[in-house]
């Protein structure tokens, strides 16, 4: 590379600077980051920043996260573009949620919000950009054109990355992964007489077996909390042939369906599995940040969680060993769990940012076939990139022993349903319109399992109408602001949900 | 003897002191008006309005956060456990409170005294939010050191979920909130106790009134006006058990344990799990519409003091 080139590089198998991130879960917890760990994060890519520190005004580049897996990829790459660039003072924040949601919106307030930032969890992108919180990145990013056709085609979404043509964010990496799995402790399972590595859960009757074999021993069999417990039935009613989304809605028929029999049947069944005495007491308030720090020292027998959970149990429990395995199904057979490629964490560019270029740089380098292979290799794997080169050139030596296996369940287990930001762009003047149902999923959930609703059929019914009401009533509002959107949208009568929906399937609806 | 000066003069004089009177009023009435005023009389704005509290699109509704309010549910069921906390809350601390400031304060003297004033209020000094974290350690039902305490004393064979099980959760957040503050309403009965001139005591003795006559005829009637004061700043701080159920619960399971303070947080700024924008504008109306019936509340509880202290005054006289 000449050296007048204003781009600049870090030699490969280059050893960067200590990164100590307690990787956490999707919940909104406080994440440690910048300490001195000496955790070494290590990477095959090149890590080149097109950036001439001479001819701009950038001083600094601050960034503003809720931290978590992400963090063990974004905290190097800005800490490396400092090394760089020793004039630019950089700052990775990644200090949870909670501090997003408070820190960022004040700073758009008196003028001093990061350089790059998450949205608050509370805001929608629409808002942001209606009331210039942020900037679209497509007149800044050098070459962006090239820089768009490294993703797949279907990467960049009108409602959650392009509002009115124009491109405001990206997908970090890929949604395609696991919520929840079986996460299985040797120690539990051994004491129960149960051989380890644990071969095979494959029923819900086995599940409920070992949970009940563990929990006689004294140790409780299953460990989830309220935060997650919605995502724990959704998958198993998904395991039952439930066709939902994250939603609750079933996108062949573009109705909410969380009173649907196979729903019913997930909710049962772990209502059945509470009743054995198997679930951890107190679940209802156990926070996920200390559901994940006890379940390595004995807390529960069998978590039903993410693989958020392993980066942590192998900084704080080295010795802590475990059987992953997947959701077992209500019969043995094998099924499909759909799910949305939105990408996940998007970062977006201030709009009153005086450090555009900085934070552009390390914006596009991230967004490369380089940057997306750091992603995955610093990640140990656990990130997965939209780019599958990036995943599949990715050092295997760098992956963390349990990201393959993780990875590959969700390759086999889950597949991309139909979306209607993709089939609409003007689907994002509906996400703007659409309110809350209250109480949501969650919150039923917990009032059935306490007994507060009785009639669980009844009050998932409840909930499907108001859903199904606040859906029609934003798609009249999206129509009467001009949007062109119709309700018939939601339906995809040709989705067969054990293959990923493709950009021919969305061609095939005849639009 | 001192002379008046002048009626001139002296107008003057005292033109001068009010002016020094205002000027040093000014910077807490900036400050109070900053802090208290402007945010109140903004909340009052705001409930008259659909704002989600970030954005310039403040739309104007006249009463319909207020109506919607009224129709709903899950806010009258936490106006209720609210209520619950002051109406059940209040006399049970404000009783218990007097009880043991009589003990301390006649029974128990000296040093022994002071150490139990100060165990009692060290609560009061510790953040709610962290108590509330702590507490949770505490109480949990699955190796908390309570459930080990209650288990291996063979009080239960399974686990109690003081703040999951819905029959449990408020009655477990108020006796917490309870404990906590405990010490404030302590002290202020023990100050009250002071007002108590030994004499009264001495010439009850020498007439040969027990300790129990005591009591009803000489502590009590004078107790009775600080009672008044007592028993409100108490409510008041009833109705403030945010941060503890907050900590402890966040209101749940499924809203068992959600206070009005509670409500308003999580309309105004909790996102919700299906990612809604919040609604300040209807939260400030929520607020508003509290505060008012608290209010009214407070003024009926002081009117129903004045109409007892007026009674008693009639059947002393």
């Amino acid at each position: 590379m000449p050296d007048d080139d204003a781009r600049t590089t870090f030699r490969r198998r280059s050893v960067l600077g200590a990164t100590a991130v307690m990787a956490t879960g999707l919940s909104a917890c406080s994440v440690e980051t910048g300490s001195e760990s000496g955790t070494e994060g290590r990477t095959s890519s090149d890590f080149t920043f097109e950036f001439d520190a001479d001819a701009t005004d950038s001083t600094q580049l601050t960034w503003m996260d809720s931290g978590d897996l992400k963090a063990l990829f974004i905290e190097p790459v800005i800490a490396e573009f400092g090394e760089q660039h020793p004039d630019i003072t950089t700052k990775y924040d990644g200090a949870g949620w909670e501090q997003v949601n408070q820190v960022v919106p004040l700073g758009i307030r008196n003028g001093s919000a990061p350089d790059v930032f998450a949205l608050p969890e509370n805001v929608p992108p629409e808002t942001a950009i209606g009331e210039d919180w942020v900037r679209p990145i497509d007149d800044v990013i050098p070459d962006f054109e090239q820089w768009r056709a490294g993703f797949p085609e279907t990467a960049l979404i009108n409602g959650i990355h392009v509002f009115d043509g124009r491109v405001y964010s990206w997908p970090l990496n890929s949604t395609r992964r696991l919520d929840i799995t079986q996460y299985i402790s040797h120690e539990a399972a051994s004491a129960a007489g149960v051989e380890v590595p644990v071969e095979s859960v494959s029923t819900w009757e086995d599940l409920r077996s070992l949970a009940q074999e563990i929990t006689a021993t004294g140790t409780p069999g299953i460990l989830s909390t309220a935060d997650h417990l919605h995502y724990v039935v959704a998958n198993l009613a998904n395991t039952a042939g439930w066709l939902g989304n994250s939603d609750g809605m079933n996108m062949r028929t573009g109705s909410f369906e969380y009173s649907a029999p196979e729903y019913l049947e997930a909710l049962e069944f772990i209502r059945s599995m509470i009743e054995d005495g198997s679930f951890v007491p107190g679940y209802l308030t156990l926070k996920d940040a200390d559901a994940r720090a006890q379940f390595p020292t004995g807390l529960a027998g069998i978590s039903l969680n993410g693989p958020w959970d392993i980066v942590p149990w192998d900084e704080d429990h080295p010795d802590f060993e475990y059987t992953i395995l997947p959701l077992p199904s209500p019969d043995g057979s094998s099924y499909t769990i759909p799910y949305r490629e939105t990408g996940s964490n998007m970062a977006w560019l201030y709009a009153d940012s005086p450090n555009t270029d900085a934070a552009v740089a390390v914006l596009k380098f991230m967004g490369t076939l380089e940057g997306q292979r750091a992603m995955v290799e610093l990640s140990g794997g656990f990130l997965v990139s939209t780019i599958e080169e990036a995943n599949t050139s990715a050092d295997p030596e760098l992956l963390h022993p349990q990201a393959k296996k993780v990875t590959d369940m969700a390759i086999e287990y889950m597949r991309a349903c139909p979306q209607f930001e993709i089939r609409n762009p003007d689907a994002g003047a509906v996400t703007l319109q659409l309110e809350p149902a209250n109480p949501g999923i969650s919150a039923t959930i917990e009032g059935i399992l306490t007994g507060q609703l009785p009639d669980a059929g009844a009050a998932l019914e409840d909930l499907d109408a108001r859903l199904t009401e606040a859906m029609e009533k934003a798609f009249d509002e999206a129509r009467a602001g001009g949007a062109e959107v119709d309700i018939g949208e939601l339906q995809f009568p040709n989705w067969d949900p054990a293959r990923d929906y493709s950009a021919d399937d969305y061609a095939a609806l005849g639009e | 003897m001192a002379v008046a000066p002048p009626p001139a003069r002296a107008s003057r004089a005292r033109r001068k002191d009010l002016l020094w009177i205002y000027l040093f009023i000014l910077p807490g009435l900036a400050l109070t008006s900053m802090f208290i005023f402007y945010p109140m009389g903004a909340s009052w704005y705001f409930s008259l309005t659909e704002w989600n509290g970030f954005s310039d699109a403040k739309a104007f509704v006249g009463l319909a956060n207020y109506r919607e309010l009224i129709g709903d549910g899950f806010f009258w069921g936490s106006f209720g456990r609210s209520m619950i906390f002051v109406l059940i809350g209040v006399p049970l601390r404000v009783g218990l409170a007097l009880i043991l400031a009589i003990v301390l304060n006649n029974v128990i003297r000296g040093r022994l005294s002071t150490f139990f004033r100060t165990v009692f209020f060290l609560p009061v000094m510790a953040a709610a939010s962290v108590i509330g974290v702590v507490l949770t350690f505490v109480l949990s039902p699955g190796n908390g050191p309570i459930a080990l305490l209650l288990e291996t004393t063979g009080l239960t064979d399974t686990p109690v979920e003081f703040l999951s099980d819905p029959d449990l959760a408020l009655w477990s957040t108020l006796l917490l909130h309870t404990w906590k503050n405990f010490g404030m309403t302590l002290i202020y009965w023990l100050a009250a106790l002071q007002t108590v001139p030994p004499e009264y005591y001495e010439a009850a003795e020498v007439d040969g009134a027990g300790a129990v006559q005591r009591l009803i005829r000489i502590t009590l009637p004078i107790l009775l006006p600080f009672a008044v004061i007592i028993i409100v700043l108490t409510a008041n701080e009833n109705l403030h058990a945010f941060a503890l159920i907050q900590a402890l619960t966040g209101g749940g399971p499924y809203y068992a344990s959600e206070v009005v303070e509670v409500y308003i947080f999580r309309t105004a700024f909790a996102p919700d799990a299906a990612g809604g924008v919040p609604r300040l504008g209807y939260a400030s109306a929520a607020g508003c519409f509290f505060g008012m019936a608290t209010l009214i509340i407070a003024l009926l509880q002081a009117w129903a003091l004045k109409l007892v202290a007026a009674q008693r005054a009639r059947l002393d006289r």
